[in-house]
């Protein structure tokens, strides 16, 4: 009797709050066309976004809303109920323009054909390792920053380990340096954090290591900083580097012939010595950081844990990107204003190299940069497409814009180089754009779980053990050839 | 005195199970007390006093105050639906003897194995073509997954009743109303008390169904907030000093809750399992 | 009498029809055909709907095919039958054990009742930091208290990881359990153990000849509710290992198809519907084969 009129009445009441719930729900919802939906797949800039999209609101009238998804796998699920919804994104971002470019959904609006002269212009402007385009040269996305990685290093920390007054000159001769040289110098500060002193000679430069070890250099527990725990750290980021010995770009990896993968062979395994040597000086918290269990574990194997290693200035290099410069800012790294990017050295040699223009020296004197882009979902409607278009032009344009992209997310906007923020390693990525072609991003698109499944393998196979035997790297490098071209096929083949 | 010996054993190997199982739950207090680095090299240390900057930290990060609100909301509204939806099918099934409530019976037996992953996409896309896609929908979806369960713990207990007092009732000229929550009803509690805490528990610490709802909109449920605090602040590693204030945070109201009521849940959560 | 529930029959079930249909009916007949066509997720490829894609059982061939399914099987048929019997006799043992104590009673079953209350992917991450920085450094490693390779890195190593999420599992069911237990044993009444005495059974005899048989009602509702609880596991598979050194299991292994293969919903259907197939399978062989046994007892 009691359950009964209170239940009555919680039901009720219920249905009142689901009621006006709807209600708020379909008063908020931005089904009308003055309206854009922005999906957002860089969490960190959520918040600066919304602000912005507030502002554009207030100024032009369309209502902006932006959805930021956060980070990892599940990421997958959200963008595709998003995708299907009655009300989908318009601007997105996807890295699989097999399934989702002309040959599968055809969801990607090629920018190319639109009427807005100033977008036209915008196009023409984004450099060529930049551009995502489709089989039938259709252009695919707007660059809204580029980054780029390599081995971080603290100048300050070079100054210190030769004894120079500034390590300037240094870090020229490592950015134009051999991998042969780049080896004899690793080796030299492996013998300083173990005691002993040594004179190197970089691009034909002589380097002395200093006798004695300041407070700086005596932090140094390792050559290497490593997150051992992340697969995406020795995966995506080293297997790029052999996979741009075969192809030149992003879209020329989704579009390009699948066997040509096989070339990558003599690159792979030559890459998987070069993890080797990195692994195995890798810096810990209180001294060398050796493979195995803790080596990968998700504590101190992690990335946020080895960001607290370099900015200890434990390890000398630290192969990240250029997006690390507010993390480390964020847990008050003191090494902020002297960072610089040096190239991952690789030793290959001209026959390991298939894409033409590009050399050992290419490998050794310039960066990987990529960009992180926007696309338009061609499947929207025209008003909503045309907002778009508006929108990102208004992004390149207006002082409020510009603002948000350079100040407040600190990216490199692609088309003024000059401009300028706080994130100094942006400086470097610069650096290498000016100095011409750099190397592009064709782990993007690796088919399906490609990366995933490169990573677990060399955690469970390399990265828990302390002795690796060179012999297996071939077998690897076939295996993960073999596994390119399956996964490629099973995409295409249907 | 040879039965007063065992006794000592036995209530040591209790008390070593209760601090055991007790451990995580004092190990995430006194860790949400401290710094990053604390917390990973000495996790097993005291913090330095009663520091709260890291609680504080957590409960602004993951909207604590509407989080737990539209959670509760969820909950309650949902356990409502469930129980009076699921008692009223169940009382009929058992009391018609028609070929339709085998069927029913069925239907709901064999749905309580359909794993969700089996059927969350077409859902998800069935309730945005609705406009469904929102809070009230995802109450809606709970509803209908508490059914099936719900439905057959009712109509277990059921059948135990005599019909004679609800043919009292109706020879007395009850109608079905009254019958169903006058007689009804006030013999199911134990059942309802069952039905409620499975299925609040269930949706007070379910993930995947409201990240397929809502995501990451400004209202969200408590463990999606932790999920995506986590996600946000360490964004490829772990977050330790905001992962566990924001873990102990979204389980504080489950504790306190269940220190008040302590009795009628784990009488309720067997009471509709297990015929007295 | 009976026109009256003919009567109101409709009116008293159709909200419950109407709310199974949606939310799990229709859906799940939607995944049902989906699972035969060359469904993307989004958009159907080479048609735009099911049926203009339809590619016949080619998405159930690939996923028995599926190497990462089939290990995902084993995988979860291993963990299951270690877990149910775990959790079965941790839970058996502490009602026998509270059951025989005079004190305390209610606040060790509040104890050990308690981690089945709290979430297992928020918790799974705690228990995460509690394997790695407590089991593999201060208790159980090389420097440890009492060195135990066996309960170090136990989420590196895909057999290792059966015992990272055993002692989670036991660590939330079993006190759930074994209140079903205790009310089990508070039902078997004083007698059956006096008559047993009087016939000379010592306690181990009585604990077979009297409980076992007069528990099998409560053995049928643990067993069920621990065998499918452990067969769709997922939170504590996803914060341990997340799947990687092999460790998926079938839920996560289905939820994990899309982004393994660009996006193939066809395919995660299918391997959806194979997994729905074998709960049933399990359960409904494990309920018969109690059921019997109860009845035989």
């Amino acid at each position: 009797m009691s359950i009964s009129s209170k239940a009555k009445k919680a039901i009720a009441g219920g249905a009142a709050i689901a009621c006006l719930l709807s209600v708020a729900a379909c008063s908020s919802s931005s089904s009308d066309a003055n309206s854009l939906y922005i999906f957002n797949g860089k969490s960190e800039i959520g918040a600066a976004l919304e602000q912005l999209a507030q502002d554009y609101q207030d100024e032009t009238g369309v209502q902006v809303k932006v959805f930021s998804a956060g980070s990892g796998q599940n990421v997958t699920e959200i963008m595709n109920t998003e995708m299907t919804s009655q009300d989908p994104p318009v601007i997105w971002a996807t890295t699989d323009l097999l399934s989702w470019g002309p040959s599968g959904g055809d969801f990607i609006e090629d920018l190319s054909q639109t009427q807005n002269q100033e977008l036209k212009q915008l196009l023409d402007e984004i450099p060529d390792s930049a551009r995502i385009t489709g089989p039938d040269d259709e252009t695919f996305a707007i660059p809204i920053t580029l980054e780029g990685y390599g081995y971080i290093v603290n100048t300050n920390m070079l100054r210190d380990l030769f004894n120079l007054d500034d390590a300037a000159q240094l870090v020229e001769d490592l950015r134009k340096c051999s991998y042969d040289d780049f080896r004899s110098f690793t080796d030299a500060v492996d013998d300083f954090i173990k005691g002993q002193s040594s004179t190197v000679t970089v691009n034909g430069h002589e380097y002395t290591t200093a006798a004695q070890k300041t407070d700086l250099t005596g932090s140094l527990t390792g050559v290497f900083v490593e997150a051992g725990a992340e697969t995406w750290t020795y995966a995506n980021h080293m297997i790029n580097l052999p996979l741009n010995t075969v192809y030149s770009t992003f879209s020329d990896a989704v579009y390009g012939d699948a066997d040509r993968i096989e070339d990558a062979k003599s690159a792979i395994v030559k890459e998987m010595e070069v993890v080797e040597y990195n692994t195995s000086h890798a810096a810990g918290e209180d001294g060398p950081n050796p493979r195995g269990s803790s080596f990968v574990d998700s504590t101190t194997g992690s990335y946020d844990y080895s960001l607290q290693l370099f900015a200890d200035n434990k390890g000398l290099f630290y192969k990240q990107g250029s997006w690390i410069y507010p993390n480390l800012k964020k847990i008050g790294a003191s090494n902020l204003e002297t960072l610089d990017i040096i190239p991952i050295k690789m030793p290959f040699e001209q026959s390991d190299i298939k894409v033409e223009g590009r050399t050992p020296e290419t490998f050794n004197t310039t960066i990987p940069v990529m960009p992180s882009y926007w696309m338009i979902n061609k499947q929207a409607g025209e008003q909503q497409k045309k907002n778009a278009e508006d929108f990102i032009v208004w992004l390149y344009s207006s002082e409020r814009g510009k603002q948000f992209l350079n100040d407040e997310c600190g990216f490199i906007v692609y088309n003024d180089l000059d401009m300028r923020n706080e994130n100094i390693l942006n400086d470097a990525v610069r650096y290498y754009l000016d100095q011409g072609d750099t190397l592009s991003n064709p782990f993007d698109a690796a088919p399906g779980s490609w990366l995933v499944d490169v990573g677990d393998d060399m955690k469970q196979q390399y990265m828990v053990q302390a002795e690796w035997d060179p012999s297996t790297y071939a077998q690897f490098a076939d295996k993960e050839i073999a596994h390119w071209k399956e996964l490629k096929a099973s995409l295409t083949g249907e | 005195m040879s039965r007063k010996f065992p006794k000592v054993i036995i209530y040591a190997v209790l008390i070593i199970g209760a601090l055991v199982t007790l451990f995580p739950i004092v190990f995430l207090l006194i860790n949400s007390m401290k710094s990053q680095t604390e917390i990973v090299k000495t996790p097993l240390a005291l913090p330095k006093g009663l520091n709260l900057q890291y609680i504080a930290a957590a409960i602004e990060k993951i909207d604590l105050v509407p989080s737990f609100l539209v959670t509760l909301l969820i909950t309650v509204v949902g356990v409502l639906l469930i129980v009076v939806i699921s008692s009223a099918v169940a009382w009929m099934m058992v009391r018609y003897k028609g070929k339709a409530s085998t069927v029913l019976l069925l239907c709901f037996t064999a749905s309580m194995l359909i794993p969700f992953q089996a059927l969350m996409y077409p859902l998800i896309s069935e309730f945005d073509k609705m406009g469904l896609k929102n809070v009230p929908g995802l109450i809606i979806m709970y509803a209908g997954f508490g059914l099936s369960m719900s439905v057959f713990l009712y109509h277990g207990f059921i059948k135990s009743i005599p019909k004679s007092l609800e043919e009292a009732a109706i020879v007395d000229g009850a109608n079905v109303f009254q019958v169903y929550t006058r007689v009804i009803m006030p013999l199911l509690k134990p059942t309802t008390a069952t039905v409620a805490i499975l299925n609040g528990m269930w949706l007070w610490n379910d993930f995947m169904l409201p990240f397929l709802v809502i995501g990451n909109k400004p209202l969200k449920t408590l463990t999606l907030s932790v999920y995506f605090a986590k996600a946000e602040n360490g964004q490829y590693g772990n977050a330790w000093d905001l992962v566990f204030p924001a873990v102990l945070v979204s389980i504080v109201p489950i504790i306190v809750i269940f220190l008040i009521l302590q009795k009628q849940i784990m009488k309720g959560v067997t009471a509709g399992a297990v015929k007295e | 009498m009976n026109k009256f529930y003919k009567k109101w029959f409709f009116p008293f079930v159709i909200p419950a029809i109407v709310l199974f249909g949606i939310v799990v009916l229709v859906p799940f007949i939607i995944g049902v055909i989906n699972s035969f066509s060359a469904w993307r997720g989004v958009y159907y490829k080479g048609g735009s709907n099911a049926f203009e894609a339809w590619v016949g059982l080619k998405n159930y061939v690939n996923a028995i095919q599926d190497e990462d399914f089939q290990h995902a099987l084993g995988y979860t048929i291993v963990f299951t039958i270690v877990a149910v019997i775990a959790v079965n006799i941790v839970a058996l043992a502490q009602a026998l054990l509270i059951n025989s104590i005079g004190h305390a009673i209610g606040l060790f079953r509040a104890t050990f009742f308690l981690p089945n209350l709290l979430g297992g992917l928020a918790m799974g991450y705690i228990w995460l930091f509690i394997y790695e920085n407590i089991f593999s450094k201060l208790l159980f490693g090389p420097d440890g208290l009492i060195p135990i390779d066996l309960l170090c890195n136990m989420t590196q190593d895909r057999w290792k990881n059966i015992i990272a999420m055993l002692i989670i599992t036991v660590w939330q069911q079993s006190g759930y359990m074994m209140l079903i237990y205790t009310t089990g044993l508070a039902n078997i009444s004083r007698d059956y153990y006096e008559a047993a005495q009087i016939d000379g059974a010592n306690a181990v005899q009585r604990f077979f000849y009297v409980t076992v048989p007069m528990l099998m009602p409560s053995f049928t509702i643990v067993f069920f509710m621990t065998l499918s609880g452990c067969f769709k596991m997922l939170d504590p598979n996803v914060a341990l290992t997340n799947g990687e050194f092999d460790t998926r299991m079938l839920a996560l292994q289905v939820m994990r198809v899309p982004a393994d293969t660009s996006n193939n919903y066809g395919l995660a259907q299918a391997e959806a519907v194979l997994f729905f197939l074998m709960v049933a399978a399990v359960s409904v062989t494990q309920v018969v084969l109690t059921k019997r046994k109860e009845i035989e007892a």
